[in-house]
């Protein structure tokens, strides 16, 4: 794997001549001896269409750096994918799904894959790599597009950090991790959250927001840590008035919106939260949570408790 | 490298499960005991799910144990191995709440916990698939309740046969092609081999080389053309990715992506936020399309060119939405309801014909 940096990414891309006469500001208002606007003639920051166009500028352009597939001398040649997809007998799971190969060596084809300015390119060994490498920079200058090399990072099965999470090839194996910083401050975190069991099982609620952000975002690498946040939402969700205890939310609860004048004869007999259209139908000014199972029931606690009223 | 296939079914008395191990196939059944035979058909159906699995890895079926143990051997031996086990289930909320890791109901969440905890404890990595009931009689699962060893998969036939993950919807039933021959009358529809998802589905048609010997694709600018994306479901989410590019690389082109409702969890949100248009053809309706014996629904989603204007993309408009609405109640009054005219009316709406 190899990194390939593309410089001032919008700029590389020239806005359509349709928009340029529509684009751009008048400095009248703020150098007096200047008459005319001021046109803008390639994408910029903050205009609406900059991502989209410049994305798909920059996917043409691959698609032509990649150069022809099936030229033999290509890097990016490949002549078959492979579909190694679970059900068929001859299902190895060390093998990705879907793969583009040269059947020639059997190894996968050469492949740059791109997250909007950062190019990572793919290769079967140092040697494959440094050419798709060289191929795809040098055609990017062709087109046109900065090439800025200052940020190359040279082939390596241990590449760094791409798209938030680091990935390494080496030992056999695909592994893909975080940085060691975050992994130290996601550690960290928990480690204050054991604190804060351990003295007063207590959390302030701006400390554990903040600790849930980063560890939702070291959950994009590590999925299987998804059932693991559970707690920390709950804990975060519990001051709501519909959870119990533990923060979990309380099934069967329907927010109900009733007339003002509505009493509780006026309620339709069949409120349940199975229909929730014949409550909809009644908007209103007191809200009331009735228990989904026993409308009955909460006619006679409406009725004692006259106005706005919380059942459980 | 150890696969692993297992079907786990559960109802109000009782619980069963097989599994196709690399020796042989194994069974499990029984009755819910009192503490879960008045719990919901999900949390018992998770259950069941989550016991499969763990049975498999202690006493009951030693297969997995026996498989677990090799692979902590080789693990251990070569740093590097791991076992893939795949689940299905007749009941989607299992696959979901799997699928996203997490539940609001405290014991399906439970559940969920243990699975993932499974995972991380034998270096598991587990795949939920929601299937057909009808697939899960077929293959015999239902029938243990009974006691019936004489079905499916335990009277002999292929376990593998009844887990069409490998295949698409046009390599099971070819009929589907002239189906969308029939409503897409003014078009030339191109079915797609997994090798042209990176080619000709991205509108490459040709090559040509420019004054400098630069490589340039020649590419298809034809309205009357529709590429037919039809790939295994297994295979789908990158078929779609590659679909994605395609679209916002050539927005002019015309896409049809079909896929059976397997492995759904992989690509359906994806695909349904992105297509156009999306409807399910449920099996049997149309018996030489998609016939009974298919079990799960097809999925068609169609991919219209983006507009030149706001809101840039057809999807969403009233048209679009009551055509939706008329193909509903179509199927839903009649069953036998001709769908072709509505359909053939979507070219119409986009303003391609």
């Amino acid at each position: 794997m190899s990194d390939i940096d593309v410089g001032e990414q919008f700029y590389n891309f020239l806005l359509h001549s349709a928009v340029k006469p529509h684009c751009g500001i008048d400095l009248a208002p703020y150098f007096s001896e200047l008459t005319t606007w001021e046109r803008w003639t390639r994408c910029v920051m903050s205009l609406k269409s900059s991502p989209h166009g410049c994305i798909r500028m920059e996917m043409l352009g691959d698609e032509i750096s990649k150069g022809c597939y099936h030229t033999p001398d290509n890097p990016s040649y490949f002549d078959q994918v492979r579909l190694n997809v679970p059900g068929s007998p001859t299902y190895n799971p060390s093998l990705p799904w879907v793969s583009k190969v040269d059947s020639r060596t059997g190894r996968s084809a050469g492949d740059v894959v791109s997250y909007v300015d950062d190019k990572r390119s793919l290769g079967s060994s140092h040697a494959h790599c440094t050419q798709v490498t060289r191929q795809m920079a040098s055609m990017m200058i062709y087109l046109g597009e900065q090439d800025a090399s200052r940020k190359r990072v040279a082939p390596s099965e241990r590449a760094g950090a791409w798209t938030g999470a680091v990935c390494h090839t080496d030992e056999g194996k695909v592994t893909v991790m975080v940085t060691q910083d975050k992994w130290d401050k996601a550690k960290g975190y928990i480690a204050i959250l054991e604190n804060h069991l351990n003295r007063d099982n207590t959390f302030k609620h701006k400390e554990l927001e903040r600790i849930r952000c980063f560890l939702t975002y070291v959950i994009h690498t590590y999925p299987c840590f998804t059932s693991y946040l559970k707690g920390i939402h709950l804990t975060l969700d519990r001051w709501r008035k519909n959870r119990d205890h533990d923060g979990w939310r309380i099934a069967n609860m329907v927010h109900y919106h009733l007339d003002a004048e509505c009493t509780p004869n006026a309620l339709p007999s069949s409120v349940c939260a199975r229909c929730p259209a014949t409550a909809i139908r009644s908007l209103c000014s007191i809200t009331v949570v009735l228990h989904a199972a026993s409308p009955m029931a909460n006619r006679s606690l409406i009725t004692s408790y006259g106005g706005s009223v919380w059942v459980r | 490298m150890v696969v692993l296939y297992g079907f786990a079914d559960a109802s109000g008395p009782g619980f069963r499960s097989t599994f196709l191990s690399p020796a042989e196939i194994q069974y499990r059944l029984g009755p819910w005991g009192r503490d879960l035979s008045h719990a919901s058909s999900n949390y018992r159906e998770l259950c069941n799910l989550v016991n499969a699995v763990d049975y498999e890895h202690l006493d009951q079926f030693p297969v997995l144990s026996q498989a677990v143990q090799a692979i902590s051997a080789e693990v251990i031996a070569n740093q590097g191995s791991s076992l893939e086990l795949f689940m299905f289930t007749d009941n989607s909320v299992a696959e979901g709440a799997f699928f996203r890791g997490t539940s609001s109901n405290t014991k399906l969440f439970a559940l969920i916990l243990q699975l993932r905890q499974l995972e991380l404890q034998y270096s598991l990595r587990l795949h939920a698939i929601h299937i057909a009931s009808k697939r899960m009689i077929a293959q015999g699962t239902d029938g243990l309740s009974r006691g019936d060893t004489f079905e499916g998969v335990l009277r002999g036939h292929n376990f593998l046969g009844f887990v069409p993950l490998q295949r698409g919807a046009l390599d099971r039933y070819p009929g589907i092609l002239h189906w969308i021959q029939c409503w897409t009358p003014s078009f030339h529809v191109i079915p797609l081999t997994p090798a042209d998802w990176f080619v000709k589905g991205h509108g490459i048609v040709g090559d040509s080389f420019n004054t400098d010997g630069v490589w340039i694709p020649q590419v298809s600018y034809s309205s009357s053309v529709i590429f037919l994306w039809s790939p295994p479901p297994t295979a789908a989410a990158d078929a779609l990715e590659q679909l994605c590019f395609s679209r916002h690389k050539r927005p002019h082109l015309i896409h049809i992506f079909i896929v059976p409702c397997l492995f759904t969890h992989s690509f359906r949100k994806r695909l349904l936020k992105f297509a156009d248009f999306s409807f399910y053809l449920t099996p049997g309706r149309r018996d030489t399309v998609w016939p009974t014996s298919a079990f799960e629904p097809l999925l068609v989603s169609i991919f219209l060119p983006f507009l030149s204007h706001a809101p840039w993309t057809v999807k969403g408009s009233p048209d679009l939405l009551a055509l939706e609405r008329d193909l509903r109640s179509l199927w839903l009054m009649d069953e036998d309801g001709d769908e072709i005219p509505l359909l053939c009316h979507l070219w119409s709406i986009a303003q391609l014909t």
